[in-house]
């Protein structure tokens, strides 16, 4: 008799148990890689694969933005006073002239890029939605953007911040995002022709991003930099956010001490006796 | 005999500039410390591989003529960039046998970007155009 109790107990965790560890495993398929890396013929195989399936243009859930837009390197011509600070940043030369490429970017020593800066120098994003906002998971540096969907307004006079405030709202199919209250010490990017130069912004920079989605896999973005105390005219950017399917965020952070490595290393030694006690910075990403 | 010897290497290193310089980079990312007009390829065999950020390098020893060891250091990119071209901390082991290219560094250093890597049994680790 006990012998059948027991028979019976096992084969009804059998029947109840199992199967629901076997959910379990169809549910949650395990540790997928970031979308940075899966190689290039990966990404163009999944996207090729995917291009077809239905989408929600209101759903802006997913990893995006892999495929990263640089801003556009047009940009508008300078106030007195926003030309003088780019003129600042000039980097440091050794004796001989020879350019320390980003030698005064303050991300080289891992200070934050912040908002806009991260929107072209950031290596994919994730949005996740809540009832009140919109996050946003960046894989650079391994941070975050909130961006409120509530109905609030942007602050009045916010302490400053090195991603801002950010709020947004849907106009039709186009979600618009707005934001200001930004850090000083941020750049807007690095001078990319040459690195000699990082542009720099003021108290008054604000941004606006539309975002729309035009199938499974692109959203098409446009960003617009407003900072009349820098600039005479907004600086526009535009192009194709990228999805990244079947992958998950990964994790990129700037590690001050790995950088201080690089730098000891491979860079002033490259440089050669020359950059002996200077200020050298890294070479970027 | 001497001046034999400088007067070859001379040759040596104009032939280096005239045949090489055609295959200068388009990238300037880091114009002024890698002399992109320029290739070295050499034999080595690799001692270190740091696989962290912002770049990743690869440190080998090449032996000269006379016996005498040199450690060179090439770098690539992030290790997120290196991924998307199927690198991996595994890529390589101390004690691997191969052929190296760079792109050396201005200063003259043995120092450069790491563009290939063949080991010696013909495998191809590295591949590239240079980053930036």
């Amino acid at each position: 008799m006990r012998h059948c109790i027991i028979g019976l107990i096992a084969v009804l965790v059998g029947v109840i148990v199992l199967p629901a560890v076997t959910t379990a495993q169809d549910l949650y398929p395990g540790w997928l890689t970031c979308p940075n890396c899966q190689t290039n013929d990966n990404r163009t195989e999944l996207r090729s694969e995917t291009a077809d399936l239905p989408f929600n243009p209101g759903d802006l859930t997913g990893i995006w933005g892999q495929n990263r837009i640089q801003l556009n390197r047009n940009a508008p011509p300078m106030t007195p006073d926003g030309q003088a600070r780019y003129d600042a940043t000039r980097a440091d030369e050794t004796a001989g002239g020879q350019a320390l490429s980003n030698s005064k970017d303050g991300m080289l020593i891992c200070d934050p890029m912040g908002w806009p800066r991260m929107f072209t120098y950031n290596y994919g994003f994730e949005f996740a939605e809540m009832p009140d906002r919109l996050v946003q998971f960046l894989e650079w540096g391994h941070t975050f953007r909130t961006i409120w969907t509530d109905g609030r307004e942007l602050p009045e006079d916010p302490d400053p911040r090195w991603m801002g405030y950010s709020v947004g709202q849907w106009e039709g199919d186009t979600f618009v995002v707005q934001s200001s209250g930004f850090d000083e010490r941020s750049w807007l990017t690095e001078n990319r022709q040459d690195r000699r130069f990082g542009y720099t912004h003021s108290d008054a920079l604000r941004t606006e991003e539309r975002y729309r989605r035009v199938d499974y896999n692109t959203i098409e973005v446009t960003l617009t930099i407003t900072d009349p105390k820098t600039f005479t005219q907004p600086w526009v950017t535009a192009g194709n956010l990228l999805r990244s399917p079947g992958t998950e965020i990964g994790e990129y952070f700037c590690v001050p001490s790995d950088s201080f490595d690089y730098i000891e290393q491979v860079l002033r030694p490259a440089i050669g006796p020359e950059a002996q006690g200077i200020d050298v910075g890294t070479s970027g990403n | 005999m001497r001046i034999q010897r400088v007067w070859a290497t001379a040759v040596l290193v104009l032939m280096s500039v005239v045949i090489l310089g055609g295959l200068a980079s388009a990238h300037h990312g880091r114009a002024g410390i890698y002399d992109t007009d320029r290739r070295i390829e050499m034999d080595g065999v690799v001692s270190e591989w740091r696989w962290r950020n912002p770049h990743t390098y690869l440190v080998w020893d090449v032996t000269d003529d006379q016996g005498k060891v040199v450690g060179w250091t090439g770098e690539m990119s992030s290790t997120t960039s290196m991924m998307s071209e199927g690198l991996s901390r595994r890529t390589f082991q101390a004690g691997q046998e191969g052929t190296f290219t760079i792109i050396p560094a201005t200063a003259g250093t043995p120092q450069g970007e790491l563009i290939k890597v063949v080991l010696t049994d013909g495998t191809v680790l590295v591949d590239r155009e240079p980053g930036d």
